[in-house]
């Protein structure tokens, strides 16, 4: 039934979408089978490209009408296998929607296709900065550090947060309006250029709704006039903990910094290994960069007080690095980290609890321990100042057992993360991952109430299954 | 085997995808550097065949290598693509190389070479490739050094080779500012550098190429370095196989100085980079930074500049469809920038760059203009004695 189900609808999307709109050969399954989630795969019945807010409307309403999953994928980058079609289906990529609409400068605001990678907007949002020296130019703050990659799309449907969002906040602070197309075909525009809405927070809802509810298909989202000037911090540590505790000590301090990362040894080899290194300190067993920002000797002064406070917690060494091409490197270092896994892994499943911030080191440790155990490494680079653990715990998909000893690995980091206070989730989404782990942190009568709520979108069921419930 | 495993490398990350021409003229994940090597794996592991599709989506990259210099993890991609090809050579050759590779070994014979400029009629792309005046005269004889001597450098660029053969202009100008700038200039009878057939799949002709050439540098007994003048994919190549010998452009040789004026070269340039200038070589900000010293010229980089203009390996010829794709894009770029012209660092790239309509220039053309515009006394006039004989 399904196969005559999905042969109909290929036939008919090919009507609008065209031929190259529309992938059903085996090489094409084969080839949109995984994301950025190494341990995950999934085969779908067939791909389609639509390229406007109408195609995407219409294809989204056929598949419905013929009982097919749908499932949206922008760049393919989930890290929780978001973009795996874990029940078959179609998959609707967004690589085609990718298109800056408007840079509104007045509002503040650009309104992009949901498949416009992140980093694209500053890159265009820079480009007219050059054109009008005499401002400092617009920036979106949403900055994950697969921003280089990632699609605004994506970032919405996981909410996705980033280094600077210990300051800005995550995507979902950062949006003003949202083009949704609901299963059923029909397109809701939510929100606008507008700074407050009234009513409900759809907005809040769809974001890190992770395709169970809609599809997104174009966003407003907000930029932000950049400050003067930045300086950047590198502090290095002995240990972990002491690591932990300084950043907590920074806080505690008044001092407002825009992004607080942690980089440990074996993270540092990784990135320092390939063509993003930055000269990172690689005897240090952990590593803080810290971002401040403001006038030019307000920045130079935060920075020299933050960087007080890192030798007064312990630091073995701190840095201020004022050459903005050197703290471009770092940062750039800093966001490549993950993908740099290859030099050490090679494979890696990757887990993103929070915690709250004072248990940074004991959870570290735990993180540490729950590899140790399982003869397994864990690598960590995350967001310290929001208390965002990334925990990567390494392994070989050629040696068998691996990866399932690192998934459960990473379910024993995460139950840790609950019970000392945190999430199982900070921005890469529950997806096929963690949803085991959801009745960690929710009562059934709260879930209950979730899938509720996706019903009334969805009584179907069929947008992203498999993903987010147990 | 062991070039293999890097494919075990690739995390998935996928920063390769908006640095890869293919993908961001498709948006398909079989036509990116990841979904390639997922391809490349499922066939290494049995999963998959070298078959229809597959092949087509392997096919359809043009090799520029920017996704090596954008994985994190540092995956050779080129040499996993290399080493896939030789093991399925008659597969991956069958979907566009088998066609075009008898075009360009015809072209590149002795009778080719000298027909090549009335057979330009015959394609566009053929014919910005052999718009310029013969170099057979210029081979073959030392160049002379002027002022206090700086080295002795060989100068690689072939009569042997559609894309040397009639680029006189370019070779005429690496002369004078090689000469100019005290370095005795050597030009053997190089033979082609190999890389067009290594990359078509032709192994066997690309190794004998080098090792020919690797025996007349023997022959010439000591220079300081093998100068390619401006050709990010000759210098790729040579550096693949000239170890020992420093192979350098011919202005990043000039990085540490310049001698003589700089004359007003009043224009402004679009500047799209060589993929394997930039890639392989790492050069191309050097040779940037070289021209920026000249008055009046204005460098104005495409937004895309970093990222391949689809012009290299043939691939108009064999992708006709994804190439004017990357084209529109790239005309798009430049004309917002309003430029008198557009800067190439590679020959491979004009059978693209000529069809945006503006004039294209090399870097040596501008370095040329810019002293030949300034009082440098004897700048134009070269001295040069047979080599041979």
């Amino acid at each position: 039934m399904r196969r005559s189900a999905i042969s109909g609808f290929a036939k008919k999307a090919r009507e609008f979408l065209g031929e190259e709109g529309v992938l059903q050969e085996e090489v094409d399954l084969l080839v949109y089978e995984q994301d950025g989630t190494l341990a995950l795969r999934g085969k779908a019945d067939v791909v389609v490209f639509p390229r406007t807010v109408q195609e995407m409307a219409k294809v989204v309403e056929l598949a419905y009408n013929y009982g097919i999953p749908i499932i949206g994928r922008g760049s393919g980058t989930s890290l929780s296998g978001g973009g795996v079609p874990v029940t078959g289906g179609v998959i609707v990529s967004t690589a085609r929607m990718n298109k800056i609409l408007e840079i509104d400068l007045e509002n503040e605001v650009a309104v992009v296709q949901a498949g416009v990678i992140n980093d694209w907007i500053n890159a265009y949002l820079a480009r007219m900065g050059y054109q009008y020296a005499i401002d400092l130019g617009f920036q979106y703050m949403a900055d994950p550090g697969s921003q280089r990659v990632s699609t605004i799309g994506g970032n919405i449907a996981h909410n996705s947060g980033g280094v600077k969002c210990f300051k800005y906040g995550v995507t979902v602070n950062q949006l003003r309006g949202l083009t949704i197309v609901l299963p059923t075909g029909e397109v809701r525009r939510i929100g606008g250029k507008e700074f407050e809405q009234a009513g409900y927070d759809l907005i809040g809802l769809i974001t890190g709704s992770e395709g169970t509810l809609a599809l997104v298909a174009e966003a407003i989202v907000r930029i932000v006039p950049t400050y003067e000037s930045s300086v950047t911090i590198l502090a290095k540590f002995a240990d972990l903990p002491t690591a932990g505790r300084a950043v907590s000590a920074v806080i505690a301090s008044g001092a407002m910094p825009v992004a607080m990362e942690l980089m440990d040894k074996l993270a540092v080899e990784a990135v320092e290994s390939g063509p993003y290194a930055a000269g990172l300190p690689k005897d240090a067993e952990a590593v803080l960069l810290i971002q401040v920002e403001g006038s030019l000797p307000g920045a130079k002064e935060e920075a020299s007080k933050v960087a007080e406070v890192l030798r007064r917690s312990g630091a073995s060494g701190v840095e201020i690095v004022e050459d903005p091409a050197r703290a471009a490197k770092i940062w750039a270092a800093r966001k490549q980290a993950f993908g740099a896994m290859g030099f050490v892994g090679p494979n890696y499943v990757v887990e993103d609890g929070t915690i709250p911030r004072k248990k940074l080191a004991e959870a570290l440790m735990l993180a540490r321990a729950a590899g140790a155990k399982r003869g397994l490494r864990v690598a960590n680079v995350f967001h310290a100042g929001d208390g965002n653990l990334h925990p990567l715990i390494l392994y070989d998909e050629r040696k068998p057992g691996e990866r399932e000893k690192a998934i459960e690995a990473g379910e024993e980091i995460l139950e840790a993360c609950v019970e000392l206070g945190g999430t199982i989730t900070g921005e890469h989404g529950v997806g096929y991952m963690k949803k085991k782990l959801l009745p960690k942190m929710y009562r059934r009568e709260e879930i209950e109430l979730m899938k509720a709520i996706k019903a009334v979108f969805d009584p179907k069921g069929l947008m992203n299954p498999g993903k987010i419930f147990p | 085997m062991k070039v293999f495993d890097e494919l075990y490398r690739c995390v998935h990350c996928g920063f390769c995808l908006p640095t890869c021409p293919t993908y961001l003229a498709t948006g398909l994940e079989g036509k990116s550097p990841r979904g390639r090597l997922h391809l490349m794996k499922a066939v290494v592991e049995g999963r998959a065949e070298a078959k229809g599709k597959l092949l087509e989506y392997l096919d359809s990259c043009v090799y520029c290598l920017r996704c090596e210099t954008a994985c994190p993890s540092g995956v050779r991609y080129g040499e996993v693509y290399e080493e896939f090809f030789k093991k399925y050579k008659n597969e991956m050759q069958s979907v566009s190389y088998r066609r075009v590779n008898l075009l360009f070994n015809l072209l590149n014979s002795k009778i080719g070479l000298r027909i090549a400029p009335y057979a330009k009629i015959l394609s566009q792309e053929l014919g910005s490739m052999v718009s310029g005046g013969d170099i057979s005269d210029l081979v073959g004889k030392v160049y002379e050094a002027k002022g206090d001597f700086r080295g002795r450098v060989a100068l690689f660029v072939s009569g042997d080779c559609v894309a040397w053969r009639y680029r006189r202009s370019i070779v005429e100008a690496a002369l004078r500012v090689l000469t100019w700038n005290g370095y005795e200039v050597v030009v053997p009878r190089f033979a082609c550098c190999g890389a067009p057939y290594r990359h078509s799949g032709q192994f066997e002709k690309a190794e004998a190429l080098a090792q020919r050439n690797l025996s007349i540098l023997k022959e010439l007994r000591g220079v300081d370095a093998v100068v390619v003048p401006n050709s990010g994919g000759c210098q790729a190549e040579l550096l693949r196989y000239l170890r020992g010998f420093k192979v350098i452009d011919a202005a990043q040789l000039l990085a540490d100085g310049l001698r003589g004026v700089l004359g007003e070269v009043k224009i402004k340039l679009a500047v799209q980079h060589s993929c394997h200038l930039m890639n392989v070589a790492k050069a191309h900000d050097v040779v940037l930074k070289i021209l920026s010293k000249i008055p009046g010229l204005v460098l104005a980089p495409l937004p895309s500049a970093d990222v391949c203009c689809a012009g290299g390996n043939m691939y108009p010829l064999r992708h006709r469809k994804i190439a004017d794709a990357v084209l529109a894009k790239k005309r798009e770029e430049v004309l917002s920038l309003s430029p008198d012209g557009i800067l190439a660092e590679s020959p491979s790239c004009l059978q693209q760059l000529t069809k945006i309509g503006l004039p294209v220039y090399f870097p040596l053309e501008i370095l040329d203009m810019s002293y030949a515009r300034a009082e440098n006394n004897g700048y134009p006039e070269i001295r040069a004695r047979p080599l041979y004989g």
